[in-house]
């Protein structure tokens, strides 16, 4: 099955002409200082945020943006600018914890197959199709609505869903790289294979990675937001899309409570695509050409 | 390329699927079975009922059988091309899902179309001047369409286009207060397909779109290109001529790629249209835990994929005579 | 095309009133009802039907033998008049001689003894609960029909009169003759003798049904077709209401903090009847075999220490009321709302109770903690949950409340009895003999779903309910439901929440829309338009 991995790339820049080319693409800047900035408010949101989350006295039900409430509130009086800070929080982390548990999948198994080649290779590879095929949003829906709608189910089904991707960039890398001199060189010293793989082909694999995991995060956020949308989110917990999907009833009456959290949730998975955008070109060979 | 040869290669290409699509019905089996709750207390309601009349149900629907007769029964029918009885709806689940595919497919074909067209126009027009503020521009609101929910997005198309300009209805597939025949019925279907469809092209004509940039600034370096300009050809038809159907192969590949993923993307959008598609079908199965759809619907879905890997593999291979059929 | 759209639509909807005719005048025919449902119905039928969705089609398809006031007293449908022995046992029912079948076949006698022998009793879900007191049921001649009990049964009209829970809708004997009654396939493509004939049925979207002119009733029924979308998105279904494109949402799919909004726009119409039949209650569920809660100081601590003025306020946003009764005040010749002791909050009983039964406050200021079991899709039983947490915070009781899907909830709390409380609705109508009793008997404590899950057995009340149905005078049978109220605040195997808010949404355009007790349910024949 023939897969398109638009990201392939074969090494690693240096570091100060990565971020040369990186801060060239001022888009790319614009999208780190988004990620900056939001990451900021989000971490800070207790302190920033001028009412309770929670707190369903915090003003009158369903005000339009506005003094006290710059973003209005909802239906039961929750001030909306409180809520949007602490569920940017939430969907950053349901964001990163699925990115970096698919990566880490992805590395493992993508590199155990690339490595070691032949019949683990052939199994593994089976396997990873058999995830691919699988329409993964069904997959998610189904294992979270059957499993229990908690952040924790929630991030392993979105991360259960994305490492195959992961898996299949790090074994394309590894097959290139396992039989290149430098790795010849290491095996005749008597390296081992942990050392082999982890020490002298896995760094040299990492820019690829390091892209798809940045795209990953924006992906993982938008399909918590999904589930959320379809009632299998975690409802003790305020995400973007918890905001979303209890904001639907009152779309037509208050729009800023569907209108702001929309906002935070596509600023947010932007700046980290725009990110990502600009570290596929820092690691295209392409681009530092030109 | 013979015409024999490309059959054969179809052929090979089918079969190697069929081990796929048992481990997939196998795996779909036990995770959805594994899963607590029970479909019995979905048939009888929220009212109380016998213990005789829940057994009897249990019966019709072979749940007291062991759990490897029950997949055993399954994976025979399901190779006779039966999925098997809905318990929620009493129905035939091929006919349940197949009475639901028109109108998903029709959804899918326009979005798919339209994305299409319009991200390969885009990506053209944008890799012709890579990094210039039109280039910058095209791929900020690209970027921006890819970023969104689909379902808040078609919320908020439904709010400015459906409620405050009134252009477009709220919801279904036709206006049910009156009923239209002929060139008006089309009409308004059409009326009614406008919103999901471009709701639904969003995400996928930003990854056309990308894509067809990437390839096509690749394409324009080559040296079949130079040539070409050195040649005196204009750039518009060194890039129609030479660049364009180089770049196309692995924008095949992609909607070929998308096709299940769309069709799994389906439920989003379907929801928010009230679309009478397979989507919303899937999201009904859940709630109601009807079993015999939910995995008749993953089987289909998983199948639908796997035809189009091949049929996108096929038609790579006739485009690119790179291509062998090892 | 939008213009030509709106054209047609406004010929449409100005073409069916009477030229030169008032406003006031008798209804006039004509118009399309749309009907918004919350999914697709599993069948179009009642005698499979359990959920609300697969009634809303068959009520207007099919007649029962009698409706129910909202009194609860019988009302003329197929039967036309009936007479009952002294002794309570023999129910003669004269039907209506020129009822039709849809595709013409007269309806006699002989269909209505085959829908209950051979129908009903084999096929619907909760025939087991009152078939058993049946004797026989027999056409004595074409229009007369029969049924003999056993013994005196109270409820039994208001049973056959409830198609909801007993599905008495009457079917035709010669397509069903001989056939399976499960499987039908007239099931999806019903005849009936009701005020409307089956059209299409759309797979996935909506089931259109037609004026049957040829309807027994006189002069019904007044609109030209139904229509039942099924709308299975909270927020799109809201918004095809506000945009007109749908006329109807029945209560419990209305979203409560909505509903003030409606009241204000003359466009649509809240009708707070219609849910009387049903009578349905929140519930908290007390799990009675163990920890804290076996014991009853515990139980009453709970009640005193739970706001439930403050429940009504926040979850349902004050469109209901609080739960005075174990059965809903819309049976008002029953429900004893006096029987309720915990009228207001006490906290400093509620400690006094807990202390005594020997839970003192440790360091921490904290006695035991309890788990709520919450299913997903109602959040008002959410935001009560989050209420009841402060509540019974301040009496040093910790609560977490734990969520899971409804088919889940249903496996641990009903099969596995694994909770401490829980939150359950529970209908109590339209007779509690059939709708509170199988709570609370101690025969029914059984691992099956919405029946006695609490655990909970007294002997005294066991005998109430075994003797009340006996009595046929609805005073004497009163004053025994007002013992059984009593003994069931004093025991407390549930603590009674709220009453779910009866507000349905309709267009303002249509009128008659609620004419019985199960209004959200019932028959449109007696609907009509008006501009």
């Amino acid at each position: 099955m023939s897969v398109v991995e638009p990201l392939a790339a074969t090494e690693v820049a240096e570091m100060p002409s990565a971020w040369r080319i990186f801060r060239r693409n001022r888009m790319s800047v614009f999208g780190l200082v988004l990620i900056v900035i939001l990451a900021v408010l989000a971490l800070l949101g207790p302190w920033i945020a001028p009412f309770s989350p929670y707190s369903t006295t915090a003003g009158p039900v369903m005000a339009p943006p506005g003094a006290p409430h710059w973003l209005g509130t909802d239906e039961l009086g929750r001030d909306i600018f409180s809520r949007v800070l602490l569920g940017t929080r939430t969907s950053l982390l349901v964001g990163l914890a699925a990115a970096f548990i698919a990566t880490f999948v992805g590395i493992t198994v993508g590199a155990l197959s690339g490595y070691f080649t032949g019949w683990i290779d052939d199994v593994i590879m089976r396997v990873t199709e058999v995830f691919q095929v699988i329409p993964r949003f069904f997959l998610a829906i189904v294992l979270v609505s059957f499993f229990g709608a908690n952040l924790v189910n929630i991030i392993l089904a979105i991360s259960l869903l994305s490492w195959p991707e992961l898996a299949r960039i790090v074994r394309a890398e590894f097959l290139t790289l396992r039989s290149r001199q430098f790795v010849d060189a290491a095996r005749v010293c008597g390296a081992g294979a942990m050392w082999l793989v982890f020490v002298e082909i896995l760094p040299n694999a990492l820019a690829p990675v390091i892209v798809n995991a940045t795209l990953q995060v924006g992906q993982a956020m938008l399909l918590e937001a999904g589930l959320s949308y379809l009632g299998v989110g975690d409802p003790s917990q305020i995400s973007l899309g918890m905001m979303l999907q209890q904001a639907q009833q009152i779309m037509r009456a208050a729009w800023w409570a569907t209108l702001f959290p929309g906002v935070a949730l596509a600023i947010a998975v932007l700046a980290i695509n725009i990110v990502g955008d600009g570290l596929n070109d820092v690691f295209s060979p392409r681009s530092r050409e030109r | 390329m013979t015409g024999t040869r490309l059959l054969l290669y179809a052929l090979r290409r089918l079969l190697q699927a069929v081990p796929m699509i048992v481990i997939i019905l196998i795996v779909n089996f036990f995770l959805i079975h594994s899963a607590p709750g029970d479909p019995v207390d979905v048939l009888t309601g929220s009212m109380e009922t016998s213990e005789e009349y829940i057994a009897e149900l249990r019966a019709e629907f072979g749940l007291d059988k062991p759990l490897v007769q029950q997949l055993g029964i399954y994976l025979w029918k399901a190779a006779h091309f039966d999925l098997g009885y809905s318990m929620r709806y009493r129905q035939d689940v091929t006919g349940l899902i197949l009475s639901r595919l028109p109108a998903t497919l029709l959804l899918m074909g326009t979005a798919l179309v339209f994305s299409s067209f319009l991200g390969i126009m885009l990506g053209v027009f944008a890799a012709r001047r890579p990094y210039s503020l039109s280039d910058n521009a095209v791929t900020f609101i690209a970027l921006a369409g890819y970023s969104m929910p689909v379902f808040w997005l078609g919320q908020i198309l439904l709010l400015i286009f459906a409620v405050q300009l009134q252009w477009f209805p709220v919801q279904g597939m036709f206006s049910l207060r009156v009923p239209s025949h002929g060139w008006a019925r089309f009409a308004d279907l059409m009326h009614h397909l406008a919103l999901p469809a471009i709701t639904y092209s969003v995400y996928h004509l930003t990854l056309i779109y990308r894509l067809t940039r990437v390839k096509m600034q690749e394409t324009l370096t080559l040296d079949f290109c130079t040539t070409a300009r050195a040649k005196g050809l204009s750039e518009a038809s060194v890039v129609r001529r030479h660049a364009l159907p180089n770049a196309m192969l692995p924008v095949v590949t992609v909607i070929g790629l998308n096709f299940g993923f769309m069709l799994a993307g389906s439920v989003l959008t379907e929801t928010v249209f009230a679309w009478p598609g397979t989507g919303r079908l899937l999201y009904e199965a859940i709630n109601a835990r009807d079993y015999p759809v939910l995995l008749g619907l993953f089987t289909f879905l998983s199948l639908m994929v796997i035809l189009a890997n091949v049929l996108t593999d096929i038609i790579y291979a006739l485009i690119d005579p790179r291509v062998t059929y090892s | 095309m939008l213009r030509l759209l709106s054209l047609i639509t406004a010929f449409a909807l100005t073409s069916v009133v009477v030229p030169g005719g008032t406003a006031s005048a008798a209804p006039s025919q004509g118009g399309t009802f749309i009907i918004g449902l919350e999914g697709e119905p599993a069948t179009a039928t009642g005698h499979l039907a359990t959920d609300t969705v697969a009634l809303m089609v068959a009520s207007n398809i099919f007649n029962g033998l009698v409706s129910l006031d909202f009194n609860f007293n019988p009302q003329p449908d197929l039967a036309t008049s009936w007479d009952i022995s002294d002794d309570g046992r023999t129910y003669t029912f004269h039907l209506a001689e020129d009822a039709k079948w849809h595709d013409g076949v007269p309806v006699t006698a002989e269909d209505i003894e085959y829908t209950f022998n051979d129908i009903i009793a084999v096929a619907h879900p909760r025939a087991g609960s009152w078939w058993p007191n049946v004797e026989s049921a027999v056409a004595t001649d074409k229009h007369t029909f029969v049924i003999t009990l056993k013994a005196a049964y109270a409820p039994f009209m208001t049973i056959i009169g409830n198609t909801l829970g007993s599905g008495t809708l009457m079917m035709p004997k010669h397509i069903y003759e001989g056939t399976d009654p499960k499987t039908n396939p007239a099931n999806f493509a019903p005849i009936g003798s009701g005020p409307f004939k089956f059209v299409a049925w759309n797979r996935g979207s909506h089931i259109e049904l037609e004026r049957n002119p040829d309807y027994f009733k006189e002069g019904l029924p007044y609109l030209d077709r139904i229509i039942l979308q099924f709308l299975p998105d909270a927020a799109s279904r809201l918004l095809a209401f506000e945009q007109g494109e749908v006329d109807f949402l029945h209560m419990y799919i209305v979203p409560f903090d909505q509903v003030a909004r409606f009241r204000k726009d003359d466009k649509f119409r809240v009708i707070e009847r219609g849910g009387e039949g049903a009578a349905t209650n929140e519930f908290l569920l007390m799990n009675m075999r163990s920890g804290p809660l076996a014991n009853k100081d515990v139980r009453h601590a709970l009640a005193w220490a739970i706001d439930r003025e403050q429940i009504v306020e926040k979850a349902v946003f004050g469109e209901g009321k609080v739960a005075h009764s174990f059965i809903n005040s819309g049976l008002s010749w029953v429900s004893d709302g006096s029987t309720d002791v915990y009228r207001s909050v006490d906290l400093d009983k509620a400690n006094e109770l807990l202390d005594n039964a020997g839970f003192p406050r440790d360091a921490d200021g904290k006695r035991f903690d309890l788990r709520i079991a919450l299913a997903s899709g109602r959040d008002y039983e959410g935001r009560a949950d989050e209420i009841i947490k402060d509540n019974l915070a301040q009496v040093g009781i910790g609560v977490t409340v734990e969520m899971s899907d409804r088919t889940s909830f249903i496996e641990k709390v009903m099969r596995q009895w694994d909770f401490d409380l829980a939150n359950q609705l529970f209908t109590t109508g339209p007779d509690p003999a059939i709708s509170v009793r199988p709570r609370y008997h101690s025969e029914q404590i059984k691992k099956i779903p919405f029946v006695n899950s609490m655990g909970y057995s007294n002997p005294e009340l066991d005998n109430i309910f075994d003797t009340e149905s006996g009595e046929i005078d609805r005073e004497k049978r009163a004053g025994m439901w007002r013992d059984a109220q009593t003994i069931l605040f004093e025991d407390m195997p549930a603590l009674p929440l709220f009453e779910i808010p009866v507000v349905n949404l309709v267009s303002d355009r249509f009128k008659d829309v609620i004419t019985t007790p199960f209004g959200y349910i019932q028959s449109r024949e007696g609907t009509y338009f008006e501009e």
